[in-house]
């Protein structure tokens, strides 16, 4: 009997033993990457966003309680954006502040456990100690986000970065080698000494992240190249002449559109096109998806390489921009605005987008690692939010003429 | 632009394994409905339109079902979350039945039945607050199959019967409408629709065969034809205000409130077939086994659309459907206790039709158990009464993360049962 018994407390040992190993290892969690594991959202970093980072959101459901990030007070770095509503009922997104958030926990003694840089290419993350921006505020001037990332002895480590190798081609328009898009080569020989220092100079379980396609968000899928006319669509004029379906009009050319470019004359425009870098033509868009499949192939092969699971959140976004997905019969898509999943700088997820991730990473790590963790409970990202909308419509007024409009189209 | 997310799915409440009935008579519900190789009532018409071959007078057969349902839903992450329970509304189905048999020569004999082979719905307790709310809060349907047919006594052990179903059905489904608002950051429900189809009538057929090679053995074999009904029916959508003049404006220019909008939408009744084998050991007692396989692979979507908004046209991928083939087990037995006075008994296992992809709010389908008990009495020369009762068991059911609507969890669901029917033979 005592037998028995002795065998089962080990055996409820063993089994809380193996279900919680993971707790372990997220005690020791440190995030590498950009704005997308920093946790940006409505065009800045700010603590209530921060919290919701999609490391934060792993760590809470682990039961980590001192997980450590670089906090920004509000209205964040920069000021986040909301939406607002002009006396003319005309919908407009702007900045909530001209002031800015300052860091609120600059004097952590340690290194933070979301080290993630809004902005930070795989060359920064190599080699960017000091920008004069968030490197200094989540860094701290103690080395590169690579260097702390070893420096920390994590246990679990997520790695997610590339994404401003190709981002900034989308967000100007342009498409230049080795300024706006890192070459190929270059990313290659960038992603291979990350993985390889973090796989050599840490004991750490990795999960690499690929790269979601920046051409398919709706900073790029808003502005239709069109007008629709009684059905008949008119093409808003690009720098080459009238735009075509192929072509992608970029959310900032919302300041010139109000204006009058790129409308024909005869629909109330003046007649003169678009500048350049607010449209991404067939072109660019072609070598931009090229680009991002070429890097996600040598990501992948470097996971294979060092045997490191692989989050394909390509597939997921993709999922987003086409079919959306199912949470409790809520179709969330990358629809701009009301589709739920980006926020409202149209490049950044939101809070629901940043859950969904996680529970992705949560998913890879149970399959490869063998653990149990917990999903993360959407329903409370569903129905509320960690930002409490303003508002106010004296603030609104406040900024509106530093702004930009963006007026909700039907 | 005006793409608003619609997860809705007109109807396909009536699809389940759990909306498909089968208790079209109480003698032989009592005995687990397995009855297709004995089949020696009037609702043979359903079970085994073979079996009134060998009636042999004109009978009448009148009475009905009554389903209670009842049951539960327990909430996983990531949606709707640990901790959420649901109940389901308490409901209750009657469900009738109408059969006539007439010899119209010495081998021929016409039959007549009215009957409700589907005829249930689910519906959720406080629809406001109902986590799945946004798939469906209350979907039902109303089934009514008219069934003549013909059997013919090849000998006397050999009988073979062919008949129509012709159907009307409809159905209803109701759901809240969600919308992700940009100035709150969170999901609204911005308004409701209400589906109601017109009635539909589709035709299909039943086929049945009894081999009696011995006074000790009975073989059954029946088969019911699928039925595709393409319906068209009106929607209604309403708003729900959020208090946000700017936001409610852009919901009104998404959605056609306050009118009739057309909906068409169209499904398939699955056919099955029954093999069945009864034993008679003694004259007092019989005894058989029914295997019934019903083609519910062969329910693959459920379109449904808009003519006149085909923006409101849900997306291909979430009118999919997945069910696979599914199998019921039946065993029954009667036993003369004494003249004119019988006792029955039934045992049901019915395997689930639905994969988890497809277990939802708006069907809960589960494999279940079955349990039934019943007595039958003459009460005159002419006339006798038959009484039953049947447990239903659900077996807890888990969407294993993968229900397409992403609505996790794991449902439980059982129902009661009670049948009257009143036979009289002329």
């Amino acid at each position: 009997m005592r037998k028995i018994l002795a065998l089962l407390v080990l055996g409820l040992f063993v089994g809380f033993g193996l279900s919680q190993e993971y707790k372990e290892y997220f005690q020791g969690y440190y995030a590498l990457g950009d704005s997308l594991t920093a946790g940006y959202q409505d065009g800045g970093l700010v603590d209530y966003y921060q919290k919701v980072s999609f490391p934060a959101l792993l760590a809470k459901n682990a039961g980590v309680e001192n997980f450590a990030l670089p906090l920004i007070s509000p209205p964040g770095i920069p000021p986040v954006l909301q939406l607002f509503v002009s006396p003319k009922g005309q919908v407009y997104v702007a900045p909530i502040s001209s002031t800015y958030g300052v860091p609120e926990n600059l004097y952590y003694r340690g290194i933070y456990n979301n080290l993630g840089v809004p902005g930070a290419s795989s060359y920064d993350m190599l080699g960017t100690v000091s920008d004069g921006g968030f490197h200094n505020i989540i860094l701290r001037g103690m080395g590169t986000q690579l260097q702390l990332g070893i420096a920390a002895h994590p246990k679990l480590i997520t790695l997610w970065i590339g994404n401003n190798d190709v981002l900034g081609a989308v967000l100007h328009g342009k498409v230049i080698e080795g300024a706006t898009i890192t070459p190929v080569k270059e990313f290659q020989n960038n992603l291979t000494t990350i993985i390889g220092a973090l796989v050599n100079y840490t004991n750490a379980k990795i999960v690499v992240i690929n790269l979601p396609r920046a051409d398919l968000i709706p900073f790029t899928t808003y502005i239709k190249p069109y007008i629709e006319v009684q059905g008949q669509k008119v093409y808003l004029i690009g720098p080459k002449g009238p735009l075509t379906d192929e072509d992608r009009v970029l959310l900032t050319a919302q300041e010139y559109l109000s204006q009058g470019y790129g409308i024909p004359t005869q629909l109330g425009g003046n007649g003169q096109p678009l500048p350049d870098g607010v449209i991404l033509d067939a072109h660019e868009r072609a070598v931009i998806e090229a680009r991002i499949n070429k890097f996600n192939s040598i990501i992948s092969s470097l996971a294979s390489q060092f045997n490191l699971p692989l989050l394909d959140i390509n597939k997921l976004m993709q999922k987003a921009s086409t079919e959306g997905i199912m949470v409790g019969g809520v179709r969330l898509t990358s629809r701009y605005l009301t589709g739920g999943i980006f926020s409202l700088d149209g490049v950044h997820p939101s809070t629901l987008g940043y859950a969904l991730i996680a529970n992705e990473v949560i998913k890879v790590m149970n399959e490869n690692f063998n653990w149990d963790v917990p999903l993360i409970d959407i329903s409370q990202y569903l129905w509320s939010s960690p930002r409490t909308p303003s508002g106010s419509r004296a603030a609104s007024l406040a900024v509106k003429n530093m702004v930009r409009a963006l007026t909700v189209k039907k | 632009m005006k793409k608003i997310t619609l997860a809705l799915l007109l109807a396909g409440a009536l699809m389940a394994s759990g909306f498909n009935i089968s208790e079209h008579g109480t003698r032989a519900t009592a005995m687990g409905s397995a009855f297709t190789a004995r089949a020696a009532d009037p609702s043979a018409i359903f079970y085994n339109p073979a079996g009134i071959a060998f009636l042999g007078k004109t009978w009448i057969y009148l009475g009905g079902t009554l389903i209670a349902p009842s049951g539960y839903f327990e909430g996983e992450n990531p949606f709707p979350g640990k901790g959420v329970k649901e109940d389901l509304e308490s409901q209750y189905f009657p469900v009738p039945n109408f059969y006539l048999v007439k010899p119209l020569s010495e081998k021929m004999v016409f039959g007549l039945g009215l009957y409700s082979p589907f005829g249930l719905g689910t519906k959720w307790k406080n629809p406001e607050n109902f986590t799945g709310r946004y798939i469906s809060t209350d979907s039902s349907t109303k089934m009514i199959t008219l069934n003549p047919v013909l059997a013919y006594r090849l000998s006397n052990k050999l009988a073979v019967a062919a008949g129509a179903q012709i159907s009307f059905s409809k159905v209803h489904v109701e759901q809240y409408i969600p919308l992700y608002d940009p100035f709150t950051f969170r999901v609204e429900d911005v308004g409701t629709v209400s589906l109601d189809s017109n009635w539909k009538t589709t035709l299909g057929f039943n086929l049945g065969l009894i081999f009696r090679p011995s006074s000790k053995l009975s073989v059954g074999l029946t088969y019911r034809h699928k039925q595709q009904a393409d319906y068209t029916g009106k929607a209604n959508f309403s708003q729900l205000p959020t208090g946000n003049m700017v936001f409610d404006a852009l919901v009104r220019s998404y959605l056609p409130f306050d009118q009739d909008v057309s909906v068409n939408a169209s499904l398939t009744y699955p056919s099955s077939a029954v093999f069945a084998v009864a034993l008679y050991p003694s004259e007092r007692l019989s005894l058989e086994v029914d295997l019934e396989y019903t083609f519910w692979s062969q329910y693959k979507s459920m379109p449904i659309s808009f003519p006149d908004h085909e923006e409101l046209n849900p997306p291909e991928e979430t009118t999919k459907e997945y069910y696979h083939d599914n199998i019921t087990v039946r065993f029954g037995l009667e036993y003369l206790l004494k003249e004119g006075f019988y006792l029955r008994a039934g045992y049901v296992y019915d395997q689930e039709a639905a994969d988890p992809q497809s277990v939802t709010p708006l069907l809960p389908d589960t494999s279940r158990h079955l349990i039934s008990a019943g007595i039958g009495k003459a009460l005159n020369e002419n006339m006798y009464l038959d009484l039953s009762a049947i447990y239903l068991i659900g077996m807890p059911r888990s969407t294993e993360g993968k229900c397409k609507y992403g609505y996790e969890g794991t449902y439980h669901i059982n129902a009661l049962l009670l049948g009257v029917n009143l036979g009289y033979k002329f």
